[in-house]
């Protein structure tokens, strides 16, 4: 019998990672073909495994077709499956392909129910599901964590650069401890003693009021993050308030800092 | 009633305006009259121009000539393609307009619709809407530029836009040659441009920082004298200014060292046509960054602030100057010629009709690219995708080239800005053979279906069976097979092989002059073909510092192929060992991009770079395998070089090429079992006498890189099927 295992990986990267994830394959489903749209191809090569490539969406974008490119990546499934003819077929979740690709493999031997003598082996993989399921859900939370580690990292680089000497911020924070770590920077919005509000403002108005609030109490600087710029589409008030009352005193990966009283000092 | 004489092109424009935009026109007209083509000129008085002029002299003496004809307002026209120039000329409805008939309709854009002056703005809808009343077609549009596509496209996000640029063009042989070094001691800066404060700094010290006062430089101007008298007071002393139009640019043009163009901050350059004609005159171009996607390497891009120290660099670097004065030279030879306007002209033919207008429906009009699939074998090193991927670089800015490789060195097709598609070698892919040679059939007619390829180009040794079937099932579409020479006696007849072809492309083979052991009656043969040109090779210290080396130390390059099917250490060892005799020498061992050996020797730097070929220049000479592709490029590149023929290979013949060429006198040669005389070939190597007698006598035999020739082959046959 055919004892491929398609190891489908669109949109993930981490080509050294897959090559870990395909040698842990259960014995008797030891010929994995991997299912790759990067174009990193020589840890797979070494590893001795085989793979197929699937254009990612930038690449077919970058060849002007007219044909979308889930259609293209759909029919490129099929004729791997049409090649291959694999007895079960593993796909990583990645956020970047869209659902509508797994009905690529409908007809997949996996949707037939198994002959009992393969039995122990789909239960091998389901063991293997859960496993790797466990693995995205654990790399989906590291990867939050470092984002948000990086943006703190980038918003402190961005107040040392760019907020003079002796002038305080607030920071829209989401009350996140991280991004107001420093004494210079408290959150937004604020209680009358600097602790984070614990709410959005209802409507730009409420939003333009905690400004006045934080001017009340010398902060004279907002720090907007990159994951708090829908605040200027959501609250037009304030963005009027921000462009039209206020300049920007620096910006970076750490988002955009504005002076409120329209010039900044030092 | 009697059909009136059709016209290959019609331009319809104003043909008064002063500057870059008729001097595009007369570029175009001279290069349709070059290829053979009837030019026909309509006028279309713009809202623009408001006082009375006449039509542009340029224009008028082309006409005058007999290179074009200007067609009455009112009369009806018939044009295979018709070329709409200067959007703002239709940005209103003109008092009359031809009755025009045209298979293809063009919309040049040459100007954003706001370039930041008061006088060139306008409403791409209005226009398209405007000239979809006037024709009667949904129009095209073209873009001269990167900066004018997004322009357009964020004013209007539906407009049909080619995904290509209408460049400008000109005839690099008319404004000079490639310069060997500046005129005098002094640097001479100049410019020319229309009379405009907008195409000087507004900051007088910006200024005074890119056209120096203090007479570091000697200043040269054509046009704009008015306006830095206007900026600085009064024009600088020592300055030297002429009125604009008073000299022919391209006198002008000779008589500087460095074109410095530094414009208005709020101008936006759509293209920057007088910096197109100073890199043809062979001056070394400073310009402001934001042109970077226009004219690449072409071109030094600086701040004002800036300017001043790279002209002191150059300046005082001979060599630095003349190699970035042939690479701007060349770029406007390969980008912006002659030949490239008339290529998307014959491009635009093979395209569908326009669309009829109709009221207030936008048409989804756009051009089809033209789209070829090359498909490479993986042979003992990185070759065949080297060539393929030579080739594809090449491809005009509307063709979307795609390469099925099977070699994983994808940094090769990365470098060419290649698209690549996959699929594994017979040994990689576990099957046997007839299972092998099934699977690429298919995969192939997948692909060919995919990619709505339009031809199919092979490169390797002997055609697969499966490519062969894949052909038979595709009756219309043409094949090619790009099939280098210098195969051993023994691998085979390829003659009926190479009649399931349409074209067999036979790259150059510089020792030795014949295709191979025979002949095809369907052959074409073009130059050695080269992934690398003379433009892309570093200067000598930018290659020493990009591979780690010390900039002050000689280095020499070992590379004596991949070692997959045969073992190069025990010579490798022999080589290094001779090299390290030589004390400060920088002995640089390089690794295949498919090789899994590490060299394992000591005092050598070991190097994977790609493609290699860039950074030749930081190298004294070279020991090298005799392979197609390392054997060509340092010829190409005037590197001497020890080669060693790999004689392992399965059909290609690196011993017969290495004896020829040593006979020619380009590389020397010694057999890889002939340890003594490898020795005494690498110590000659160190006599500068000898490596430049090698180096001058490869500058005389090297015929040219023939990848564009192929490519351009390629795109022929494509558009001969279109049609």
């Amino acid at each position: 019998m055919n004892d491929v295992t398609l190891l489908v990986a669109l949109g993930a990267d981490d080509v050294v990672r897959l090559v870990e994830l395909a040698s842990s394959v259960p014995e008797g489903h030891r010929r994995v073909v991997v299912v790759t749209s990067s174009r990193d191809w020589e840890p797979l090569r070494q590893a001795g495994l085989r793979w197929e490539y699937v254009l990612d969406q930038e690449a077919w974008e970058r060849l002007d077709h007219d044909r979308p490119w889930v259609d293209y990546a759909r029919r490129r499934l099929q004729g791997v499956m049409a090649a291959w003819s694999p007895a079960s077929v593993l796909q990583l979740a990645a956020e970047s392909v869209p659902c509508e690709l797994a009905f690529a493999f409908l007809p997949a031997a996996a949707v037939a129910p198994a002959p009992p003598a393969e039995r122990k082996q789909n239960k091998d993989l389901a063991q293997l599901h859960r496993r790797l399921g466990q693995l995205e859900a654990r790399q989906r939370h590291l990867a939050k964590e470092h984002e948000r580690l990086a943006l703190a990292q980038a918003v402190d680089a961005l107040v040392a650069r760019s907020l003079p000497p002796g002038e305080r911020a607030a920071v829209i924070s989401r009350g996140d401890p991280l991004l107001a770590s420093q004494e210079t920077l408290s959150h937004f919005p604020q209680e009358p003693g600097g602790a984070w509000a614990g709410f959005y403002p209802s409507n730009g108005r409420e939003a333009v009021a905690h400004i006045q609030a934080l001017l009340a109490r010398g902060i004279r600087y907002l720090l907007v993050p990159p994951p708090a710029a829908w605040w200027l589409d959501h609250y037009p008030e304030l963005a009027e308030r921000l462009r039209h009352g206020g300049t920007i005193a620096g910006y970076g990966a750490g988002g955009t800092l504005f002076c409120l009283e329209g010039h900044a000092s030092g | 009633m009697i059909d009136p004489q059709p016209y290959d092109v019609v331009i319809v424009s104003d043909l008064r305006f002063p500057g870059g935009s008729s001097a595009s026109i007369a570029e175009e007209i001279k290069a349709q009259a070059a290829g053979g083509l009837r030019t026909g000129l309509v006028h279309v008085d713009s809202p623009i121009i408001t006082k009375a002029m006449p039509v542009n002299p340029r224009i008028q003496a082309l006409v005058d000539g007999g290179l074009a004809d200007l067609l009455a307002t009112d009369a009806e026209t018939i044009a295979g393609v018709a070329v709409l120039r200067h959007p703002g000329v239709f940005e209103k409805m003109p008092a009359g307009f031809p009755s025009l008939r045209a298979d293809h309709l063009v919309l040049v854009a040459n100007q954003v619709p706001d370039d930041g002056t008061p006088h060139y703005v306008y409403d791409p809808a209005v226009v398209h809407r405007n000239v979809a009343h006037l024709t009667g077609y949904e129009p095209l549009w073209a873009p001269i530029s990167d900066r004018v596509r997004r322009s357009l496209l964020n004013a209007d996000r539906l407009l049909p836009v080619t995904s290509w640029n209408w460049v400008n063009v000109i005839d690099p042989g008319e404004w000079g040659e490639p310069r060997t070094g500046m005129a005098g001691e002094r640097p001479v800066i100049g410019r020319h441009s229309r009379p405009s404060v907008l195409k000087w700094p507004e900051d007088p010290e910006r200024l005074r920082a890119a056209y120096p006062t203090d007479g570091s430089s000697k200043v040269r101007i054509l046009g704009g004298g008015k306006a830095v008298e206007s900026l600085l007071g009064s024009l600088p002393p020592g300055w030297d200014v002429l009125p604009f139009g008073s000299v022919e640019p391209a006198d002008f043009l000779r008589t500087i060292d460095f074109f410095v163009y530094q414009h208005h901050s709020s101008l936006v350059e759509a293209f920057g046509r007088a910096v197109l004609e100073a890199l043809a005159s062979g001056a070394v171009a400073v310009v402001p960054p934001e042109l970077a996607s226009t004219f690449g390497s072409a071109c030094l891009y600086a701040e004002p602030e800036e300017v001043r120290g790279l002209v002191a660099d150059y300046a005082a670097d001979a060599n630095r100057f003349a190699t970035q004065s042939a690479r701007g030279h060349e770029t406007v030879r390969r980008r912006f010629s002659y030949e490239v306007h008339l290529r998307r002209l014959a491009y635009l033919r093979g395209q569908a009709a326009p669309v009829p207008a109709k009221t207030g429906v936008r048409s989804p009009t756009r051009t089809r690219p033209i789209r070829p699939l090359f498909v490479c074998t993986n042979g003992v090193g990185v070759g065949h995708l080297n060539r393929v991927s030579a080739i594809a670089r090449r491809s005009s800015e509307w063709t979307r080239p795609v390469i099925l490789t099977m070699c994983t060195a994808v940094q090769i097709p990365e470098f060419a800005g290649v698209e690549v598609e996959w699929f594994p070698t017979p040994a990689h892919s576990g099957l046997t053979k007839p299972q092998w040679n099934n699977r690429l059939g298919a995969r192939l007619d997948q692909l060919i279906e995919l990619h709505d390829s339009d031809i199919v180009v092979f490169d390797g040794a002997w055609p697969f069976k499966g490519l062969l079937e894949s052909r038979g099932r595709h009756p219309d579409l043409p094949f090619v097979w790009c099939r280098r020479g210098g195969s051993k006696q023994h691998a085979g007849d390829a003659t009926p092989r190479a009649r399931r072809f349409d074209v067999v492309i036979v790259p150059g083979e510089m020792a030795g002059d014949e295709p191979g052991p025979d002949a095809e009656t369907n052959a074409v043969s073009v130059g050695p073909i080269l992934l690398v040109d003379d433009i892309d090779v570093l200067d000598p210290v930018e290659a020493k510092l990009r591979l780690g080396l010390d900039p002050e130390l000689d280095a020499v390059l070992v590379q004596l192929g991949a070692g997959n099917i045969n073992n190069i250490g025990p010579l490798q060892e022999l080589v290094v060992q001779t090299l390290r005799r030589q004390p400060h020498l920088q002995i640089c061992v390089s690794r295949s991009a498919i090789s899994d050996r590490v060299s394992g020797l000591d005092c050598v730097v070991e190097i994977s770079e790609y493609p290699l070929s860039r950074l030749y220049s930081a190298f004294m000479f070279a020991v090298t395998a005799c392979g197609y592709n390392t054997f060509h490029e340092v010829v190409a590149c005037g590197l001497p070089t020890l080669t060693i023929p790999n004689t392992s290979t399965i059909t290609d013949d690196q011993d017969r090429r290495a004896a020829l060429a040593a006979k020619e006198g380009i590389v020397l040669y010694a057999h890889p079992d002939d340890p003594p005389e490898i020795t005494r070939s690498i110590e000659t190597l160190f006599d500068p006498e000898v490596r430049r007698s090698i180096s001058t006598r490869c500058a005389e035999v090297f015929p040219g890189n023939g990848a564009a020739d192929a490519m351009l082959l390629i795109e022929e046959l494509a558009l001969r099927r279109r049609r």
